[in-house]
């Protein structure tokens, strides 16, 4: 029981990650962004590309060119339809998903590649009586950190207060001096970080790489999204922390017959949750605008 | 009386010039080697795809990720009543023994198809139509996972991962031709129906339509259920084009080619799911000739995997970017 608690908040963690990543972004400007796991995939790559540098100076390599790549991805595909539907920008965070996707198929190929980052992490400890995994201390620790970290940027510096304030209401924001551009770039800034972060845990617990190993984590994310509340970024992290106990506790206890459609149970209590509370667990309803 | 018979084909206009474009385009292809021939027949069931698609999406504006899951039911539906009892006896012996036995020839396996489909269409409508925007998308979405997981692990009916064979893969470009042309008759019938006019008015705006009295969900069930009969129907089709069925080939990437085409071609009519569809598939038939590194005229190139799906989703990418409402822009065919 206690091990399954360990290994749901490892996971939890690891879905907040990917999860505040694409809460940022969807809270700020409605975009529930698809490419979210392309930049997770990029970021795999990347690290496999500079294995044999230290593993501390690789991760800040790491995390560089992926915030580039999110900076990239908003100036050339997202800034010309920011005005539009949020069925436009899904769509267009979709095609951009499968286009990175592809070239990765392209100069990759679609073969997985392993990579090793674990090293020492590898190793379990023992505390008070469970062996748990360095890897899972560290998930858990950096995210905690990160969590505490992103919560400071979004109290205590400008950048941060104008992010809440669009988040609240874009366009007031703008009418009060809110320079959008630079709000919506910081976002993405701030959501390719964590996505490299992410991808670094990601690919450390299964070492495998493949240009469409960023679908299920992002999917995982949009769940987590869904259960914890549109727009709303602490809720979207205890959505996280929720759908990982519940992935962990049904895993452990589902009876062997049922175990299979696991995923499929899941995903239908998303919709349940959707049919009932259209905005998520925590979600405030929006007013019809007429 | 003359006044009356020029209003009908005025109003039938997008259908038959969008019939016009398939057949021409099938002819072709009828010239054309066998590859070509095939490539013409998926662009067939795809065009059966999309159009059914494009009833409930293009109608009501609700983007939808889900429409594979009527496709897929109405695949395995397909390929359980048409694969022939000897063989399905041996492949999925845990089937009930009526199942077991049933033949049905192509037409009557199809209709089936599509009633199923429209059946499962039912229950989905109870499930997502009150959401609309992104919910809908991530509900829909969240679906088509749910239903693959069910296909991909219900092995005593779908054989699980291992995937149906034996379906006979006997579809040609003759016999998937009547289906697309019923498939456009039936979505611009609807789309001329009172009920198509209304759920248009809530696309646009969905408030107003609201306070003069459209019920949206109403009209969104209709639409989503006769939509649900199409894509049933081109999932039959799919079944007999492909002879054998595995649970990745009613999935994401089928979605997204059915979005592709009907995005690219414009969304918001009849002649651009038909165009679009007419159009992604010339293109995809080209890039696949790349991808496989056959020689396309003086030029020659090597094998190139991805290349399909980069160029694909550049073109998406710059239909959105620099003409949202795709090639048609809204607008139908006519004269």
């Amino acid at each position: 029981m206690a091990q399954n608690l360990v290994n749901a908040l490892s996971l939890g963690s690891l879905y907040a990650l990917i999860a505040l990543g694409i809460a940022l972004l969807f809270s700020i400007m409605g975009l529930i962004n698809f490419a979210h796991g392309e930049l997770i995939m990029i970021g795999g790559y990347a690290l496999l590309a500079f294995d044999a540098l230290p593993l501390a100076l690789g991760v800040v390599l790491v995390i560089v060119i992926v915030v580039a790549c999110a900076l990239g991805m908003e100036r050339i595909a997202f800034r010309s339809v920011r005005q539009a539907s949020g069925e436009t920008l899904l769509m267009t965070s979709f095609a951009l998903s499968l286009f990175i996707q592809g070239a990765a198929l392209l100069f990759e190929g679609a073969d997985p590649k392993s990579v090793d980052v674990l090293g020492s992490l590898g190793a379990s400890v023992d505390v008070a009586g469970l062996s748990v995994g360095k890897l899972d201390i560290a998930i858990i620790g950096v995210t905690a950190a990160l969590l505490a970290g992103l919560a400071w940027f979004l109290r205590a510096t400008p950048l941060g207060v104008q992010m809440r304030a669009a988040a609240e209401d874009f366009k007031m924001a703008r009418a009060l001096g809110v320079r959008a551009d630079r709000v919506v770039a910081a976002a993405f800034g701030v959501s390719g970080a964590f996505a490299a972060i992410a991808a670094v845990f990601l690919v450390a617990r299964t070492g495998t790489l493949t240009p469409s190993m960023g679908l299920t984590p992002v999917l995982s994310g949009f769940v987590a999204i869904v259960l914890g509340g549109l727009g709303r970024l602490w809720a979207a992290a205890l959505g996280a922390y929720v759908l990982a106990l519940l992935t962990v506790m049904l895993q452990a206890y589902l009876p062997s017959g049922v175990a299979p459609y696991r995923d499929a149970l899941v995903y239908l209590g998303i919709i349940v949750i959707l049919v009932f509370r259209p905005h998520g667990i925590a979600g405030r309803p929006g007013a019809v605008r007429v | 009386m003359t006044n009356r018979l020029a209003f009908a084909l005025q109003r039938s206009a997008p259908a038959i010039s969008c019939t016009v474009l398939v057949l021409a385009v099938s002819g072709l292809a009828l010239l054309g080697s066998e590859t070509t021939q095939r490539t013409a027949t998926q662009m067939l069931v795809m065009g059966v795809i999309t159009v059914g698609t494009y009833i409930f999406v293009g109608n009501s504006g609700v983007l939808s990720f889900g429409h594979v899951v009527f496709v897929a039911v109405g695949a395995y539906a397909t390929a359980l009543t048409t694969i022939p009892p000897n063989l399905k006896h041996a492949l999925l012996p845990a089937l009930p023994g009526w199942i077991l036995k049933l033949n049905l020839g192509l037409p009557e396996a199809l209709l089936i198809s599509g009633l199923l489909a429209l059946v499962v269409g039912v229950v989905f409508s109870l499930l997502v139509l009150r959401l609309d925007g992104m919910a809908a998308g991530i509900a829909t979405l969240a679906l088509l996972i749910s239903v693959n997981v069910v296909i991909g692990n219900w092995d005593g009916v779908t054989r699980g991962s291992q995937g149906m064979v034996g379906i006979p893969a006997d579809l040609t470009i003759g016999s998937a031709l009547p289906w697309l042309i019923g498939a456009i008759v039936v979505a611009l019938a609807y789309q001329l129906s009172r009920s198509g006019f209304r759920l248009r008015a809530s696309r646009e705006d969905p408030v107003a339509a609201a306070a003069l009295g459209v019920r949206v969900r109403r009209e969104r069930s209709l639409a989503l259920v006769i939509s649900a009969f199409v894509c049933g129907v081109g999932g039959g089709l799919y079944a007999h084009f492909l002879g054998a069925l595995n649970p990745g080939d009613v999935y994401l990437q089928l979605t997204l080619l059915t979005l592709l085409m009907l995005i690219v071609g414009g969304i918001r009519s009849l002649s651009g799911a038909v165009i679009g569809t007419v159009f992604i598939s010339v293109l995809a038939e080209l890039l696949r000739r790349v991808e496989a590194g056959e020689d396309l005229g003086p030029i020659s190139l090597g094998p190139h995997p991805g290349i399909q799906q980069v160029i694909l989703s550049m073109t998406l990418l710059l239909t959105l970017l620099v003409r949202p409402g795709g090639i048609a822009g809204g607008r139908e065919l006519g004269w």
